[in-house]
């Protein structure tokens, strides 16, 4: 009975263990093309596209399993965990590119808490000397006009159509938050 | 009604009420309190998949054995989880403590005009993002003030745990 039970939970995972692997598979494609690519810059956006190809592996994959009735059919959905399985795949995709993005950048934060941690003890002078040594506020304001949303006329950084659209959605999350400015 | 479907939307509603809780407290919490509260929300809310689960197998919703049913609410859970995950790193983690962000509006509040980049560091410099920072890592416990003397009490927290994969992630790209 045991055997029974195990056997049908087994095939209730089918889907997940195979949405899984996939991911990690993608994960694996992700790291190869980045060892080719330029290190210079972050490859988000090869990881988005490698990923979606995987998604249609996932779900070309499921439907062979499910037309050669290996698993039980259930619904008209297809086996149980089909789509939750794929829901958690394209959930997998912001967790990775977070931990990816954290391989190239430093947050102020996790500079303080270094800093912290490699002296045991520091004074209000020291931590605002490490982060001044970062210097955050220049590598920040250059990523953004790199990314197209601040321009630089005449000395004055102005934003551009992208960066009031940014802009703008920071506003309606204040409204909807109702949290002060953040930073 | 598919078991996939009851599990799906037990973790996609769970997810929803930490949402509302979220959008109705959280303008309360003081940023030292931020952390702390978000990690207690979050676990507070894992509890609901758990309880939808227990309902729908009470109600034998779906024709399952026991062990199906473990295996629905493990996902439920997981998809609920990775929501709130989700969530608080890629949309309100940027909100709260991006640089970039603050930056855009800054820039946004000198308006058509502009701001030089001497305006701006009047208004947002080094020493803002570190008192923002330190007054957040005192009210979450991973640092502790002495004498003016800041010290790790957590050595193990989120921002290493991140860091440690980061950093394997790291070594594989580099290899």
């Amino acid at each position: 009975m045991i055997g029974s039970l195990r056997s049908k939970a087994d095939n209730y995972m089918a889907y997940l263990f195979l949405a899984l692997l996939l991911f990690c598979a993608s994960v694996m494609t992700h790291v190869f093309f980045c060892r080719k690519a330029s290190k210079s810059c972050l490859q988000a956006k090869a990881f988005i596209f490698i990923a979606f190809i995987f998604l249609l592996v996932y779900f070309f994959g499921g439907a062979i399993i499910q037309r050669s009735g290996v698993l039980p059919l259930a619904s008209v959905w297809g086996l149980p965990f089909r789509i939750s399985s794929g829901v958690i795949f394209i959930l997998l995709i912001p967790v990775y590119l977070c931990f990816y993005v954290l391989t190239q950048l430093t947050s102020p934060s996790k500079k303080i808490l270094k800093s912290i941690a490699r002296q045991g003890s520091v004074s209000y002078a020291d931590i605002l000397t490490c982060v001044k040594e970062e210097d955050f506020i220049n590598t920040r304001l250059n990523d953004l006009c790199a990314s197209g949303c601040v321009a630089q006329n005449n000395g004055r950084y102005v934003l551009t159509s992208e960066g009031q659209k940014i802009a703008l959605t920071l506003n309606l999350m204040q409204f909807f938050l109702g949290r002060k400015v953040g930073g | 009604m598919t078991i996939d479907i009851l599990t799906l939307g037990a973790g996609v509603f769970s997810f929803g009420v930490f949402l509302l809780i979220h959008l109705i407290t959280f303008r309360w919490v003081a940023p030292e309190h931020l952390l702390k509260s978000l990690l207690l929300c979050v676990i507070a809310v894992m509890m609901l998949p758990v309880l939808l689960m227990a309902v729908f197998f009470a109600a034998q919703a779906e024709n399952l054995p026991f062990s199906g049913w473990v295996c629905s609410t493990l996902v439920a859970v997981l998809i609920q989880g990775l929501l709130c995950f989700v969530y608080v790193l890629c949309i309100f983690g940027p909100y709260e403590t991006s640089v970039r962000m603050r930056l855009v509006r800054e820039i946004a509040q000198a308006g058509a005009k502009g701001i030089t980049r001497q305006e701006l560091a009047e208004r947002y410099n080094a020493q803002t993002i570190m008192e923002i920072r330190l007054q957040r890592l005192l009210g979450s416990g991973d640092i502790n003030e002495k004498d003016g003397q800041y010290a790790s009490v957590n050595k193990r927290n989120l921002f290493f745990i991140f860091d440690d994969i980061a950093g394997v992630l790291k070594k594989w790209i580099n290899q």
